[in-house]
């Protein structure tokens, strides 16, 4: 399977330049960045990527609204959607996923590991949908 | 199908019935509202009993007779009353409103009322002492003795009451006794409603500061995380060569920097973990466990050297009630505190039987426990073996507090003592099933 392209949004800069060299150098990742919901909606729309990476807590539009919008596009609503997330509440976690997303990934993450973890969440979110279907 | 309604006695219909909030919260104080409500419905029954003879023998104006039982009626619902009632002075009212107002315009009226009638009489000073003090039984019988007296000299000088002939001595003192029992009794349910309405004000602000506490605490916590995982992440890319290799020197310091930033991160992670055990958004989930499989879980603490287990005759296949999925965290915690204090020695874990329960004992062989810090306060949130500047010792001081919130969550214990020959024992117990 060919590396899979990277939709990785979050507001902060800095945490934006290390998930993307992290996915970029160590998993081989083509990714592209985008500072906000509205704007990854946009660069999806444009060229629908292979996986999402969403941060939780942004300004304006939050992680969960972003995913629902991406629900309502037809062409990006089986685009697995990943939160990160600095929350650790048990409670929190189980909901982001009873919304539709495909895992969460806990600040602070292992950036060696970021790679092969959203690959394989994305895989199972994958074999997840064709067994429903 | 039908199912028949299980059959309550009325005590049991009145003891379910909802609480005002303020009762609730303090049982001591329901317990005595209930009892002046009880007393109440006894009173309202002689009242009542007293309110039917008259009627049969002399009976009331039409009026008057409305008001007696209604005042009749609020006694019989103190009970309900005194626990609905958010104004403390709706059953405060019930008897001041039935000893002082009716009885006093029915004497005015009728020259004289047998409320309940000479029984009452010898009670009277007894239940004012009861519920209005010893000040108000005091004050009872010395207005009964100057009232006495002035009955008897308006007797003696033949002076005619506007409303009728002087009352009898004996039934105007037990009015009056009755009162002051009245106006005792009252006072009493509005002073404990009063109080009952401050130590709920209290409760209410505690709540509101441990509540704003846990708050900083989660916020300050999360807010570090972001951060933290910036530079974790930049740190790792650069300790793994990711960006091309760093000089000698260079290469050190990121390893500093990264071993630092970890051990911030666990600091982090410790707190945001007793603040979720703390306000119970981490729950604990008991469930029948054998000792050997809890136990199991040790292997998953990371990077910590494995202890040798023993266990007593069998003490590990006995079934405990305990959370499994917290306590990686009980044995991370307790392992890391062994390698804390008594580093490099060795770490046994002892699992016995008894009476009950089961306990697990982790002893090392380090300095033992500290001499300035109480062995129980040691479970305390950020009390650590040496109290002062020093902070040799790596670590919160929270692990210790979160064996105990897992442990005590499940129903269990904690505790720690020197280990005969040197080192310190820490211990918990869980609940055998039976």
């Amino acid at each position: 399977m060919p590396s899979p392209s990277i939709l990785l949004v979050d507001d902060d800069d800095d945490t934006r330049t290390i998930g993307r060299m992290a996915l970029a150098r160590i998993g081989d990742i083509d990714v592209r960045c985008a500072a906000d919901g509205a704007q990854a909606i946009e660069m999806a729309l444009a060229s629908p990527p292979d996986i999402v990476l969403l941060d939780v807590m942004m300004p304006g539009m939050s992680g969960p609204e972003t995913l629902a919008a991406f629900r309502e596009h037809h062409t990006l609503h089986a685009v697995p959607v990943i939160f990160v997330t600095a929350t650790v509440s048990p409670d929190e976690l189980s909901s982001y996923e009873a919304q539709g997303a495909a895992g969460v990934i806990c600040k602070p993450y292992d950036v060696m590991r970021l790679a092969s973890e959203v690959v394989r969440l994305s895989e199972a979110w994958h074999r997840a949908r064709t067994r429903s279907t | 199908m039908t199912t028949t309604p299980p059959s309550l006695s009325l005590r049991e219909r009145l003891a379910a019935l909802p609480v005002h909030p303020n009762l609730a919260r303090d049982p001591e104080s329901l317990d005595r509202a209930r009892l002046l409500a009880r007393t109440g419905m006894v009173l309202g029954a002689l009242l009542s009993a007293s309110c039917l003879h008259r009627t049969l023998t002399d009976p009331l104006p039409g009026p008057l007779l409305a008001a007696e039982l209604v005042s009749i009626l609020m006694f019989l619902a103190l009970p309900v009353l005194v626990r609905f009632s958010p104004w403390p002075w709706v059953p405060a009212m019930v008897p001041v409103s039935a000893f002082l107002g009716i009885p006093a315009l029915a004497a005015y009226l009728q020259g004289g009322i047998e409320v309940p009638g000479l029984a009452a009489l010898p009670l009277a000073p007894v239940v004012a002492t009861f519920f209005g003090g010893p000040f108000l039984g005091a004050f009872a019988g010395a207005v009964a003795v100057v009232e006495v007296g002035v009955f008897a000299y308006l007797d003696h000088i033949g002076f005619v009451f506007p409303g009728g002939p002087i009352p009898d001595i004996a039934n105007a003192r037990t009015n009056v006794l009755l009162l002051l029992i009245g106006i005792g009794w009252g006072c009493s349910l509005l002073y404990e409603r009063q109080r009952l309405a401050k130590v709920a004000a209290l409760h209410a602000e505690e709540r509101r500061t441990a509540e704003s506490k846990d708050r900083l605490i989660s916020t300050v916590s999360h807010e570090l995380r972001s951060p933290l995982a910036a530079v974790h992440g930049a740190l790792q890319l650069l300790d793994h060569n990711v960006v091309g290799e760093l000089p000698e020197e260079a290469a050190m310091l990121v390893h500093i920097a990264l071993r630092n930033s970890t051990r911030l991160a666990s600091l982090v992670d410790e707190l945001l973990h007793f603040q979720a055990l703390h306000t119970g958004a981490l729950a604990i989930q008991v469930q029948p466990v054998r000792v050997k499989e809890l136990l199991h879980e040790l292997h998953d603490v990371p990077e910590l050297p494995q202890p040798t287990l023993v266990s007593s005759a069998g003490s590990d296949a006995v079934v405990v009630l305990a959370d499994p999925a917290r306590f990686v965290a009980v044995w991370a915690n307790l392992l890391s505190n062994a390698r804390r204090h008594a580093p490099g020695s060795e770490v046994d874990i002892e699992v016995t039987d008894t009476r009950g329960w089961v306990r697990v004992a982790v002893s090392d062989r380090g300095p033992g426990l500290p001499p300035d810090v109480a062995a129980d306060s040691l479970f305390e949130p950020f009390v650590q073996g040496s109290v002062g500047l020093d902070r040799a010792k790596e670590g919160a001081g929270l692990g210790l507090a979160i064996v105990r919130a897992v442990v005590e969550g499940c129903g269990g214990r904690v505790g720690a003592h020197d280990r005969e020959g040197g080192g310190a024992v820490f211990w918990l117990e869980l609940p055998e099933v039976a």
